[in-house]
């Protein structure tokens, strides 16, 4: 608490208004008064330039807690979402320091359409997208990839084109079991060689014959990678993991 | 306001004197504010000419804003003293980026003589303190507001102002201290020099 002495010589600060600048400034403001028209629109108790800090400062508090929320709540969104341009926005700002983002939110999206049982042009726009995204060399994201299409098998019926041969080539190559584009050698292509589960009638469809030979042809000399069943959680391993061809088709 | 140096209250009949415009009504309210106003705006500012031109200036805001004013007595009495304290933060910053220039008085301002601060130290150390705590100083101890009151001119509330209060009381004291010390020493020097050896 202050000082009483210090209380007295503060109270002693007080002044009072010179009689002639009363009358003065009585007589500006009276004018003034006259002057001013006779409707003024009406202001607030809280003076203007109090009230407009208060507005910037609520507006700034609202935008800082509506970025972080609508980003986070927009992470799990697909197009069509109401907040998908809010995650491609996010993306772009967080792939200038993270090249991976990218690649993890088409892969992501493919897996979410797929578990949503969206339509199956949806989910291939998806599965192309996240094949033209995903680098050959990112094991874990391929190897998503390649459950989430054997999902789309089970559920579907249908037997997307395999994740290395790249989405613009897949139609050209269905059904077309001595395509010699239809890509290199990975582990996708592998695992469905031995199951012969997939509908060759269906428009994106291949014949499980038409990939296993698909895969000898391009698994290089040693052929071992198509002809031995390996799973695609076990092809997920880095010693098992394809080898780009040189002059792959990839977008 | 809760004064304790002068209770002079504006009732709601001046409100409505206020809002309808009559001359009558605006001299009353200055002759019953315009003191507390000076001496807020003084205390902040340490110039008697800014002070009043302060003054004037809030009551120029009240006759172009009368027909919009809301609320009772009190509402009007810190409205003024809101309008007040702007000015004077108008001020404060017109002097720390241009602190060479004179203060533009407003044309028809008093012309009272500037004067003598009766407390230079107590000034001083006024002036060392943020204009933030500066006002809730004189505030409550020159005018004797209430806590209250200091929140509805602040923009603050109660609590909020009862802590500002006591750093701020704190931060005058210590200031004040070491003001009053220096001015010892300096008088000691002066008569040092002056004794002859």
């Amino acid at each position: 608490m202050i000082d009483q002495s210090t209380t007295s010589r503060l109270r002693a600060l007080r002044i009072d208004v010179d009689p002639d600048v009363a009358e003065r400034q009585t007589a500006v403001m009276l004018s003034e008064l006259r002057a001013a028209p006779l409707v003024s629109p009406p202001v607030p108790v809280v003076a203007p330039r109090h009230a407009r800090r208060r507005l910037v400062a609520t507006l700034a508090a609202t935008f800082a807690l509506l970025v972080p929320v609508a980003a986070f709540a927009a992470e799990d969104t697909v197009p069509g979402d109401f907040l998908y341009p809010v995650k491609q926005s996010t993306e772009w700002a967080r792939s200038l320091v993270d090249h991976g983002v990218v690649q993890q939110h088409r892969v992501q999206e493919f897996e979410i359409v797929v578990d949503r049982g969206a339509p199956i042009a949806v989910i291939t726009d998806r599965f192309d997208a996240s094949v033209a995204a995903v680098d050959e060399q990112e094991f874990e994201l391929m190897r998503r990839v390649e459950e989430a299409r054997e999902r789309v098998r089970e559920r579907y019926g249908v037997d997307l084109a395999p994740i290395v041969s790249g989405a613009r080539d897949r139609d050209s190559s269905t059904g077309d079991p001595n395509s010699g584009n239809r890509g290199t050698s990975g582990s996708g292509s592998e695992s469905r060689s031995g199951d012969g589960t997939s509908e060759p009638t269906a428009p994106t469809t291949t014949t499980p014959a038409a990939e296993h030979q698909t895969d000898r042809s391009g698994s290089g000399p040693d052929g071992d990678a198509g002809t031995d069943g390996t799973t695609p959680s076990t092809a997920g391993q880095p010693e098992d993991a394809p080898t780009p061809r040189s002059g792959g088709d990839r977008p | 306001m809760a004064h304790t140096v002068s209770r002079r209250e504006i009732d709601s009949e001046l409100v409505d004197g206020i809002r309808e415009r009559s001359d009558t009504a605006f001299t009353t309210v200055y002759q019953l504010v315009a003191s507390d106003l000076l001496s807020f705006a003084f205390g902040m500012l340490r110039d008697r000419g800014a002070a009043e031109d302060a003054v004037q200036q809030a009551f120029l805001e009240l006759a172009r804003a009368a027909p919009g004013i809301e609320g009772d007595g009190r509402s009007l009495r810190a409205w003024l003293y809101r309008s007040v304290r702007f000015s004077c933060l108008d001020e404060i910053r017109r002097r720390k980026r241009h602190p060479e220039e004179p203060t533009e008085r407003l044309p028809d301002a008093g012309t009272s003589d500037p004067i003598d601060f009766p407390d230079p130290a107590l000034q001083a150390a006024l002036m060392d303190l943020s204009a933030r705590q500066r006002a809730i100083v004189v505030l409550r101890h020159v005018l004797g507001a209430s806590f209250d009151d200091i929140a509805e001119v602040m923009g603050s509330n109660r609590t909020a102002m009862y802590a500002a209060c006591a750093r701020a009381e704190r931060s005058l004291e210590r200031h004040l201290r070491a003001v009053e010390s220096a001015d010892r020493a300096a008088s000691q020097h002066v008569k040092g020099q002056g004794t002859p050896s």
